[in-house]
């Protein structure tokens, strides 16, 4: 079990030297393949994702495909990608000694929030995931991250689903723009976040939304820019549960893009529909925040909708949204906090008649528009 | 007065929205929320120290009620913050000066309530390889 603790803030020194070494191990992977640039507009900010060779690209660029834009000179993050098996290239010796360890005994040297302990700080940010064995970097001062994984065909679907989160939180927090843990539903007039704990019927909700006239801008993340409320969208990915869930949503099945891997098991993988692949129509890149929505599953029909307090969103928005990522959870807290404080919160009670709840919100959103 | 005591800023995070007061445990993942009388009592720990004695006192001068009760309602919420090791001893010579008079009693005592969430705090301590679902980290079996 990793514990959590409180461990000395790192040396600018040892960051320096492995933030060097991770980079000397992209350039030997990069000068062993060839160069795949993809850029993408991502909450007004333009990545470049500047991967060596193409063996990654299927894992990580489908749910981003929506905000890709031309390539330009002088982005403003680089992503630099690669991977051990598809180019030949293991780590620098030294680098390479040390992920060794650290995969081997990852609770000695993670932290709570698999931040690598010792490295981790808060100009360069380390992060390492175990099992799929992802190491994540970025360098605020030069804005440049490293992605590095051992093995780019073992990436595993929910990081398909929604790549380089650990990096493009860390960078994005720093401009005032925060991930959220919420679906955003809505028209280019005004959206609402949708937020609250698995069973409540925000990915039921979700769904429903599809193909209804209402469009989505993500169904588990997207990105608040919290000086202007706008909400950006980041990943065009929606997930289902299983098959259970492909069964109930009979008409998006055959989208489903790892449908031979979903288990009906509460372990199993679960369903990914890129929408830029099947409903382009329904994405949304930006729109303005209206209202934040904290579902809840009621015994009738109708679906309504009622006022709520600030602090029940911040209730439903922040625990997640904190935890579920690596980065700076303070900033996370006080701008979730504010958040709450500055969109207005409403309850939402999901009725039986799931094919109603489009029409609600639509309706709910078309008042909230027309006082904005 | 007795030994002051302040929230312990390094793990601790909070935040009043709408009279409620919702505090986080960076380090452990547990969030905690109370209205009443606790935003007062938080307050009054918030900010340099204060005793448990102090705050009972101010406690008194700010709410109607029964000293016994309200005596006994702060006493178990200063316990229950402390139990959740939210605060920590300060220097003596710290004790925050009385609540003026001037707030003196306006309002009923409300018995404050800590509600305590652990819904996030399995996801900082699991293993992220074999207490995972396929969804992988931080999605718990």
């Amino acid at each position: 079990m990793a514990q959590p603790e409180v461990v000395a803030p790192p040396l600018p020194e040892d960051q320096l030297a492995f933030f060097s070494a991770f980079a000397e191990g992209y350039q030997r992977a990069l000068d062993a393949t060839e160069l795949v640039e993809r850029q993408y507009l991502i909450a007004g900010y333009r990545v470049a994702l500047r991967c060596a060779g193409p063996a990654l690209l299927p894992a990580v660029t489908p749910a981003l495909e929506h905000l890709r834009a031309e390539i330009r000179p002088d982005p403003d993050l680089v992503i630099d990608l690669f991977d051990a098996r598809s180019t030949g290239m293991r780590l620098p010796f030294l680098l390479d000694f040390f992920m060794q360890r650290v995969r081997a005994k990852w609770w000695e040297h993670l932290g709570s929030r698999r931040e690598l302990k010792g490295l981790d700080g808060e100009d360069l940010r380390c992060a390492f995931h175990p099992g799929p064995d992802i190491l994540s970097v970025l360098d605020h001062s030069s804005d440049r991250a490293l992605y590095w994984v051992d093995d780019a065909g073992k990436i595993p679907y929910y990081e398909t689903g929604y790549p380089l989160s650990v990096i493009l939180n860390w960078w994005l927090a720093k401009r005032g723009r925060q991930f959220v843990h919420a679906a955003c539903i809505g028209t280019q007039a005004g959206s609402v976040l949708l937020t609250g704990k698995g069973g409540s019927g925000k990915s039921t909700t979700t769904l429903a939304c599809l193909d209804s006239g209402l469009r989505l801008s993500g169904d588990d993340y997207c990105v608040i820019d919290t000086a202007t409320l706008t909400a950006h969208s980041l990943y065009n990915t929606v997930k289902l549960k299983g098959l259970a869930d492909v069964e109930r949503f009979e008409h998006l099945k055959h989208c489903v893009d790892n449908l031979d891997q979903v288990q009906d098991t509460p372990d199993g993988e679960r369903a990914l529909i890129y929408l830029q692949q099947h409903f382009p129509d329904q994405l949304m890149r930006e729109s303005p925040l209206r209202a934040i929505l904290v579902p809840r599953i009621v015994d009738q029909v109708e679906t309504t909708i009622a006022p709520s307090s600030a602090a029940h969103a911040f209730k439903a928005l922040m625990p997640s949204t904190l935890f579920q990522l690596p980065g700076d959870a303070r900033n996370a807290f006080q701008a979730t906090a504010r958040l709450t404080r500055e969109v207005p919160a409403f309850d939402i009670a999901l009725g039986s008649d799931i094919d109603a709840i489009p029409g609600v919100i639509a309706a709910f959103l078309r008042e909230l528009n027309e006082g904005a | 007065m007795g030994q002051p005591y302040r929230v312990d800023t390094e793990s601790i995070m909070h935040e009043t929205i709408d009279g409620e007061v919702v505090i986080v445990n960076l380090q452990t993942g547990t969030y905690y929320a109370f209205d009443g009388a606790g935003e007062f009592i938080w307050d009054r720990l918030s900010g340099a120290g204060c005793s448990l004695e102090r705050i009972i006192d101010d406690a008194c001068r700010r709410y109607l009620g029964s000293p016994e009760v309200i005596s006994a309602g702060v006493t178990r919420f200063f316990n229950a913050l402390q139990k959740e090791q939210m605060l920590k001893p300060t220097d003596s010579d710290a004790d925050a000066p009385p609540v003026a008079e001037a707030l003196a009693p306006a309002t009923e005592f409300q018995l404050p309530q800590l509600n305590i969430y652990t819904d996030m705090e399995a996801l900082l301590l699991a293993d992220p390889i074999h207490e995972v679902e396929s969804d992988g980290w931080p999605n718990l079996k």
